[in-house]
C-alpha cells in the first residue's frame, strides 16, 4: 500500500513541474505576445474598457507608482477639469494644512474615489466610494448650512444638487439669476453654426457656388460593374451635397495615390481630419474616437459595452455617421445616432416632442436650429467669441447631465423646468415625454435664499 | 611658492565657507517667511486697490465675482492670493501659504490647526506677527501669521454685504484674517 503511493507521488512530481511551466508559459505567452487578458484585474469602467487592454496608457510601467498612475489621469482629464473649474482640484490639498482632512480621504488621487478594475461596487460616474462620502471633510455642514441639516449626506450629489468636480452651472448666482424663468423661452432656437460663414470668409466669397459637376477625369477608368454601381450611387449624393459646393472634387478624397488613382481609400479619418480638425479633435475626445486617439483599431458594434444593435458589424468612424457622399448633417444628426443606439431613451426619441419640432424643421415648417435631433443636445454648439461649432465629443456634457444645462437645454427652456427634468430618471429614460415635476429642493433653498437677502437690504 | 599657494587656497576656501554659513544664518525661517510675506501683501493689495476697488466700484466697468469664469468677471482678490498659493503648492517651492479668518465666508477658510485658531485670535487684535511651529501630517513646520489689513473699501463692502460673512461691521484698517506662511523644517 504505502508503496504504492511512494509511486504515486514519485509519478505526480514531474507532472507538476510540466503543469507549471505550462501555465507558466501560457502566461508568459499571453503577457508579451497576447492580449494581456488573463492579467486584467476586473473589468474597467464604462469610460475605460474599450482600451483597459492597453495596461500602460494607465500604469504607465510595471509596478507603477500611485503618483505614476495619477500622471495618467491627469494627462487625459486634467485639462477638461480645469476648464469646468473643478471644485476639488489637487492643488487644493497640497497645502499640508488639509493633512488632517488626506488621512480620511486622499483627494490628491482619482484613484481615492475612482477605483478601477472594480464593477461590483463602481456606481455612477466610475465612483467607487460610498454615496455619503462628503461626510469625510463636511461633517460640520449643518452648522454653517442650517437649511441643509435634514438633508442625508447620501443625496449631496443627487442630480441638480451638488457635483464633486464641476459645479459651473449649479452655483447660486447663476440658479438665482435664472429662477423664474418659464418653461418655454420666448425664443427657443439652437445657435446658428459659423462654420460655412467663415469658411466663405476665409476664401472670399460672398455666397456659395452652385453645385460643381463631379471630376469626371477621375478615376480614369472604373475597374469592375461593382465600382461602376458605386460611382452611379455615389454622383448624385455628392452633387446635392456642401462639398459639391464648395468644390470639394472626388479627387480631393479618393486620389491618395496620384499616380494610379483608384476609389480605395485606406484611412477615412485621415482624411476629413485634414480639412474638419477641430470636429476630429473632439470625436477623439469622446468615447466614440478614444481607441483612435490612442492609435488603436475603432471600438465596433461587437466590442461595445452600450446597448447597441448588434445585427450588423459596423465600426465606428466620420462615416458610421456622415454618409461620405451626401456630408448631410441633418440624417447623421439622428439617423446616424439610432442605427447603432438602442437603449430606452434612445428608442423613446421618437416619441417625443423634441422629435415633433425635428420634424417640422426638417419640412421647413420651422427655422433651422428650432427642432431637437440627437446632436441637439449630445453634440452640442459651443460658442468660442464670434464662432459657433458643433462639439463632436458626444461624452462631453453627459455626466452629470446638468453639464447640459446652460449650453443645451437652456436654449429652449428655463432654469427649473430644464434642471427637474434632468433629475428626473424617468424622465430621462423616457427622452422627455411628460412635465417634471417641479419640487427639486435646489429651488425652495434658492428661493429661501433671495428672500433672506432682499430683507437684510 | 606651491606652499604659499595652497596656503593662500586654504585661506580663500574658509573664508568662502565662514560667508555662506554668514549668509545661511541670516536668511533665518523668520527673515524667509518675512520676505514671501512683503511679496504676497504686495501684490495682493495692489490688485485689490487698482484692480478691482477701480475697477469694480470706482469706474463701475466690470464686477469681481466668485464665478469669474462663467461670469466673466475680475477673480475676487482672495481667489487670487489662493489660486496663486495653489500654483505655488503645484511647484513645490518649499513653502505653503493660505488666507484664513475667524470669519471667513468659505468656511473651509476657517482656522483647523490648533496653531491657527492661536495664531489668528492673537493677530486680530494685536495686528502683530504670528510665530511658531507645528507638525501636521507627520512634517514639522514652522508656521508664520500675519494680520490680513482691510486695504479698500472693496473689501469691507464685500464682506459686510455678504449673507453667509459672519461679522458685517468690519472697518478699513481691520484685520479682517491672517496670512499663513508654512516652511517644512524636516
Amino acid at each position: 500500500m504505502s508503496r504504492s503511493i511512494k509511486n504515486l507521488k514519485i509519478g505526480v512530481l514531474p507532472f507538476g513541474i510540466i503543469l507549471t511551466l505550462l501555465i507558466g508559459l501560457i502566461l508568459t505567452f499571453n503577457l508579451f505576445v497576447g492580449d494581456k487578458s488573463f492579467f486584467l484585474a476586473g473589468d474597467t469602467t464604462h469610460g475605460h474598457y474599450q482600451i483597459q487592454l492597453q495596461c500602460q496608457s494607465c500604469h504607465t510601467e510595471p509596478f507603477s507608482t500611485p503618483d505614476q498612475m495619477q500622471t495618467s489621469c491627469e494627462e487625459c482629464h486634467a485639462k477638461e477639469l480645469d476648464k469646468v473649474n473643478d471644485s476639488h482640484p489637487k492643488k487644493k490639498f497640497l497645502d499640508p494644512r488639509n493633512s488632517q482632512l488626506l488621512e480620511k480621504l486622499d483627494a490628491r488621487y482619482c484613484a481615492t474615489c475612482h477605483k478601477e478594475h472594480k464593477p461590483e461596487i463602481t456606481r455612477k460616474y466610475g465612483v467607487t466610494l460610498a454615496k455619503d462620502f462628503c461626510i469625510h471633510c463636511h461633517q460640520d455642514l449643518a452648522e454653517d448650512k442650517p437649511k441643509h441639516k435634514d438633508f442625508e449626506f447620501t443625496t449631496c450629489a443627487n442630480s441638480g444638487c451638488h457635483n464633486f468636480h464641476d459645479n459651473s452651472m449649479l452655483y447660486e448666482k447663476f440658479l438665482a439669476k435664472h429662477v423664474d424663468e418659464s418653461e418655454n423661452l420666448s425664443s427657443q432656437q439652437l445657435p446658428t453654426r459659423t462654420g460655412l460663414k467663415y469658411w466663405l470668409k476665409k476664401h472670399k466669397l460672398k455666397e456659395l457656388s452652385k453645385s460643381s459637376s463631379p471630376d469626371m477625369s477621375f478615376p480614369k477608368q472604373l475597374n469592375s460593374s461593382e465600382e461602376k454601381n458605386k460611382f452611379d450611387h455615389a454622383v448624385p449624393l455628392w452633387t446635392s451635397s456642401i462639398h459639391a459646393k464648395t468644390n470639394v472634387q472626388c479627387s480631393n478624397c479618393h486620389a491618395n495615390d496620384k499616380a494610379n488613382p483608384t476609389f480605395k481609400i485606406s484611412s477615412v479619418e485621415t482624411l476629413c481630419q485634414d480639412c474638419h480638425k477641430k470636429q476630429h479633435k473632439t470625436f477623439q475626445q469622446g468615447k466614440h474616437g478614444l481607441r483612435l486617439s490612442l492609435g488603436l483599431s475603432p471600438i465596433s458594434t461587437q466590442d461595445t459595452k452600450s446597448e447597441i444593435n448588434q445585427d450588423e458589424f459596423k465600426v465606428l468612424g466620420c462615416v458610421s455617421c456622415h454618409n461620405p457622399h451626401s456630408v448631410n448633417v441633418a440624417d447623421a444628426a439622428v439617423d446616424g445616432c439610432l442605427e447603432c443606439h438602442q437603449d430606452q431613451h434612445s428608442r423613446n426619441y421618437k416619441q417625443s416632442k423634441h422629435f415633433e419640432l425635428w420634424l417640422k424643421e426638417l419640412s421647413g415648417d420651422l427655422k433651422s436650429g428650432s427642432g431637437v435631433s440627437c446632436a441637439s443636445c449630445h453634440l452640442p454648439r459651443t460658442k468660442k467669441g464670434k464662432r459657433v461649432e458643433v462639439n463632436h465629443n458626444q461624452n462631453w456634457n453627459l455626466q452629470p447631465n446638468t453639464k447640459m444645462l446652460r449650453k443645451v437645454c437652456m436654449n429652449c427652456h428655463g432654469l427649473e423646468y430644464s434642471l427637474s427634468a434632468l433629475s428626473s430618471d424617468e424622465l430621462v429614460n423616457n427622452n422627455f415625454v411628460g412635465n417634471p415635476d417641479k419640487s427639486h429642493p435646489t429651488f425652495k433653498l434658492i428661493r429661501e435664499r433671495i428672500k433672506i437677502k432682499n430683507q437684510s437690504q | 611658492m606651491k606652499i604659499k599657494n595652497v596656503v593662500c587656497a586654504m585661506i580663500l576656501m574658509s573664508s568662502l565657507t565662514t560667508s555662506s554659513l554668514v549668509f545661511a544664518k541670516d536668511v533665518s525661517v523668520k527673515k524667509m517667511a518675512d520676505a514671501i510675506f512683503a511679496v504676497i501683501e504686495a501684490d495682493r493689495s495692489i490688485y485689490t486697490k487698482n484692480i478691482v476697488q477701480r475697477l469694480q466700484n470706482e469706474e463701475e466697468v466690470i464686477t469681481a465675482d466668485e464665478h469669474w469664469k462663467e461670469e466673466s468677471a475680475l477673480i475676487l482678490p482672495a481667489q487670487m492670493l489662493r489660486l496663486a498659493a495653489e500654483r505655488v503648492n503645484e511647484k513645490k517651492a518649499g513653502f505653503n501659504y493660505s488666507l484664513l479668518s475667524l470669519w471667513a465666508i468659505n468656511k473651509q477658510n476657517k482656522p483647523r490647526t490648533e496653531l491657527e485658531i492661536k495664531a489668528l485670535n492673537a493677530i486680530k487684535d494685536k495686528k502683530e506677527n504670528f510665530y511658531g511651529e507645528e507638525t501636521l501630517g507627520g512634517k514639522k513646520y514652522y508656521t508664520a501669521a500675519y494680520p490680513d489689513i482691510a486695504v479698500s473699501k472693496a473689501c469691507i463692502d464685500c464682506h459686510n454685504d455678504h449673507i453667509d460673512s459672519p461679522k458685517k461691521d468690519f472697518k478699513l484698517g481691520d484685520a479682517m484674517g491672517g496670512l499663513i506662511i508654512r516652511i517644512p523644517l524636516d
